[in-house]
């Protein structure tokens, strides 16, 4: 009797429905479902360097670590590395169950296959930036039921130009079945989202073809894993430049003008989302839920709301890199042809004339920030017979006549935390909401993925490149009107480089960019105090005594709290294939300079 | 009684506790493993930790290789188990030809040393630097070892410690002109280089497309 009721259960005790996971009936069955799912990919779109991920804009030549000293001396090998194959199968899962759901409509259900396409093509590409050609998987839901089927999962990698060609046709395709109507907050992929990807993706492939067989060794692999024949750097550049085109000409979206200044201006256009006719594609964050602590972090410790504060702060790379809007050379200058110091009247007077975006971008000395002005003064220069004697102080100390020896927000040089170390603080992707800088509640400001003016620097290249000067001059000078600083009459590859880096600063573009023209390595040299592979600070001075007395001087100093310059060597322009990846799958050949 | 028991349960877990069974903890590695790259015997002078070979050992059904860096010496060595590995070159990364080749290597006894022989793209030979008032001149041979190799770089780097190399000098002097064969360069110093206390020199030697320079040896100027 007993061991029958041990045998025995309660009926259907143990054949319960789960209440935690649900099936994929369940979830194709329900337009609600499918809404939260989408949004859930929407969630796992971004890597490397954007707002949330703040900690990681040190490591090239727009920001330095500010919270304690920064050793980094080179760039891991799978630095920012994407390779995400569960996340693919699962947009293959839902490629299934949207074609064949009869929860929505067929303009719904078109619509849908369009966005999780063009998701899926926004992976490949992030892949294909670091580490070129990969596994192409296609629509294929695998599925193990023993290792008989391991055999079909082990899919040799394409070559690095089958890899964009896929990402541009699918684009292509996306496109023809996204809406062409705007949403909140550019939030959703729609036709012109995918039409950026694939202009992107033809630009990156274009000039791979390019610049990689215009340097001495090229970097390829025997199977062209890695490396794109030179004979279509052409084709590429027409793609790119008539995706961009047809973006800039039938979209809803305009490089944005209002009528405040410039600076303003260029600020609202990135960082405002409403009204905004700039951002085609954004990173959303909303409150309560889901915000970032970008505000928090680098926040200017006199606009500081909460214990943290000043960990990341931009550099006096990226600040020179901005023009004067008469002088393409944007250095700012600390002394003349002798080796004196220049006099300035005022900190922010070594700013004016610059690029309007310098504003929008970098809270330099004594430039407002929320109703604050921000002073940024490393200490005195102190008259005596001839020569000056640098004096420093603490944070917030005057002397005894009351002038400001060193300012409440820094510079300072020493490796302390929460201060910054470089003469600048942030101002894009700041926000100014009250309680955006605190650990509780956090900042929902955006983060743009594709804007407008980059369909109108792609289409410059792409038409500089294709040997029409005259429309790639047209295409630039839009971008650098708005700035407000003067146009070209011609354009040269190195214009597009220094265009695309002020326009995008921290926005994630420039270590892709600068791999793709096969210039990294050569600016990022690795030379102690090279001009470009430095990080470097500019400190501003208080002239005391002397005929110069109240004047401001600067000095250009090493980043204090940075060890070493950047050294970007050539087996940085591709991530190393992971030996686990190999070890899964014997056909996954490994990226040059790896073994 | 219920306390001794207590404190003797106590004393029996706790005997417990402190035991481990021995499977989960490993002996770290303590034998070395030192490559030396040389051509004609000769070492060869690299940028200490920008340089690397891979080994790895195998028998094992994941037989994953581990780096390792050069000193400035062109000495390689990493912190092993006995047993048997396999060395190879790292493609297109030092200043040489890359080969295909698994050198083997045997550690026991707590070592193991192996010699790999490859051939530069070039050489320096004859290197002399000296330090004369505040002009640093050196002179030096450049040898083409490899026909279709090009240079992208000669080079002339001043330091304040005894380490030199494309990343850390206080004065660079390039070639102007690229060229193989017997040749010099100087540079001088500035009133505050020489107040440094010792000044070493070094020369390097970079080739088109290779990641990495040759380097001379590196001389005390003082």
């Amino acid at each position: 009797m007993g061991l029958a009721l041990l045998f025995s259960s309660c009926s259907g005790f143990l054949d319960q429905e789960p209440d935690s996971i649900l099936t994929d009936d369940q979830v194709f069955g329900d337009a609600k479902l499918i809404k939260s799912l989408m949004a859930s990919f929407y969630g796992k779109i971004t890597w490397g360097q954007w707002t949330a991920n703040y900690g990681e804009f040190y490591r090239l030549d727009e920001a330095s670590y500010c919270d304690g000293t920064d050793v980094t001396n080179s760039f891991p090998d799978d630095l920012w590395r994407v390779y995400d194959y569960t996340y693919i199968r699962q947009l293959n899962q839902a490629l299934n169950g949207i074609r064949t759901t009869s929860a929505l409509s067929e303009s719904d259900r078109t619509a849908l296959e369009g966005e999780v396409r063009y998701i899926r093509a926004w992976i490949y590409f992030n892949m294909a930036r670091c580490l070129g050609g990969m596994p192409i998987v296609g629509d294929t839901v695998f599925e193990y039921n023993g290792p008989e089927d391991v055999e079909a999962m082990q899919i040799a990698r394409s070559t690095e130009s089958e890899m964009y060609d896929y990402i541009i046709s699918e684009c292509a395709a996306a496109a023809n079945m996204l809406s062409s109507a705007t949403n909140t907050n550019s939030a959703r992929a729609n036709k012109w989202v995918a039409l950026m990807l694939e202009a992107r993706a033809a630009i990156y492939a274009a000039s791979l073809a390019n610049y990689n067989n215009k340097i001495a060794n090229p970097i390829k692999t025997a199977g062209g894993e890695v490396g794109i024949d030179a004979s279509k750097a052409n084709g590429y550049y027409q793609t790119a430049l008539a995706a961009a085109k047809n973006v800039i000409e039938n979209g809803p979206y305009a490089l944005q003008m209002d009528d405040s200044n410039l600076g303003v201006n260029f600020y609202n256009a990135v960082c405002i989302k409403d009204p905004n006719t700039e951002v085609i594609w954004s990173r959303d964050y909303i409150y309560p839920g889901t915000t970032h602590g970008w505000s928090s972090h680098n926040v200017a410790p006199i606009c500081a709301e909460d214990i943290d504060m000043a960990m990341y702060c931009p550099n006096a790379n990226i600040v020179d890199a901005f023009e004067f809007a008469n002088d393409r050379d944007g250095k700012i200058k600390t002394t003349d042809a002798n080796g004196d110091y220049i006099y300035y009247d005022s900190p922010e007077a070594a700013f004016a004339g610059k690029d309007a975006r310098l504003w929008a971008s970098v809270i330099y000395p004594n430039a407002e920030y929320n109703g604050k002005v921000v002073a940024q003064q490393a200490g005195q220069k102190v008259y005596n017979n001839g020569t000056y004697t640098t004096v420093t102080a603490e944070p917030d100390t005057y002397d005894s006549e009351g002038r400001l020896i060193t300012a409440y927000s820094g510079p300072v040089s020493d490796a302390r935390g929460f201060m910054g170390k470089t003469g600048f603080y942030f101002r894009k992707f700041m926000d100014t909401t009250v309680g955006a800088a605190t650990r509780g509640r956090g900042s929902e400001m955006w983060y743009p993925y594709f804007r407008i003016s980059e369909a109108y620097l792609i289409a410059s290249e792409a038409s500089m490149e294709l040997g029409n000067n005259s429309d790639a001059c047209k295409y630039i000078n839009a971008v650098r009107k708005r700035a407000g600083i003067q146009d070209l009459t011609t354009v040269t590859l190195d214009d597009i480089i220094k265009e695309n880096r002020v326009e995008f600063a921290f926005e994630g573009h420039r270590y892709y960019d600068l791999k793709r023209w096969r210039v990294a390595d050569k600016i990022w040299n690795g030379v102690m105090n090279d001009e470009n592979a430095q990080q470097w600070a500019l400190f501003c001075y208080l002239v005391v005594g002397g005929p110069h007395d109240g004047k401001y001087v600067y000095e250009r100093i090493p980043v204090p709290s940075v060890t070493y310059p950047r050294y970007f060597q050539l087996k940085n322009y591709y991530n190393f294939i992971d030996d686990s990846w190999v070890s899964n799958n014997p056909k996954m050949v490994k990226n040059p300079y790896q073994d | 009684m219920k306390k001794v028991l207590g404190i003797i349960t106590l004393a029996v877990v706790s005997a417990f506790m402190f035991v481990s069974c021995g499977l989960d903890n490993y002996d770290y590695p303590d034998a070395t493993l030192k490559v030396t790259v040389t051509y004609n015997g000769q070492k060869i002078g690299l940028r200490d930790g920008y340089v690397r070979l891979q080994a790895y050992e195998p028998g094992y059904e994941l037989s994953n290789p581990f780096t390792m860096y050069c000193n400035q010496d062109g000495v390689f060595s990493a912190s092993v188990f006995n047993g048997d590995y396999y060395v190879t070159l790292t493609s297109g990364n030092g200043p040489w030809v890359n080969d295909e080749k698994q050198y083997p290597v045997t550690v026991s006894g707590g070592s193991g040393e192996a010699t790999i022989s490859v051939t530069p793209y070039f050489t320096i030979s004859g290197a002399n630097i000296n330090l004369n008032g505040n002009t640093v001149s050196a002179s030096f041979t450049v040898d083409q070892i490899v026909p279709d190799a090009k240079l992208s770089d000669v080079m002339l780097l001043v330091s304040k410690a005894a380490f030199a190399n494309e990343g850390v000098y206080i004065k660079r002097a390039n070639a102007s002109t690229l060229t193989t064969g017997s040749q010099t360069l100087t540079v001088s110093l500035s009133d505050s280089d020489m107040k440094s206390a010792a000044l070493y020199g070094r020369i390097g030697v970079k080739t088109a497309g290779a990641d990495q320079a040759i380097y001379s040896d590196i001389i005390k100027l003082r």
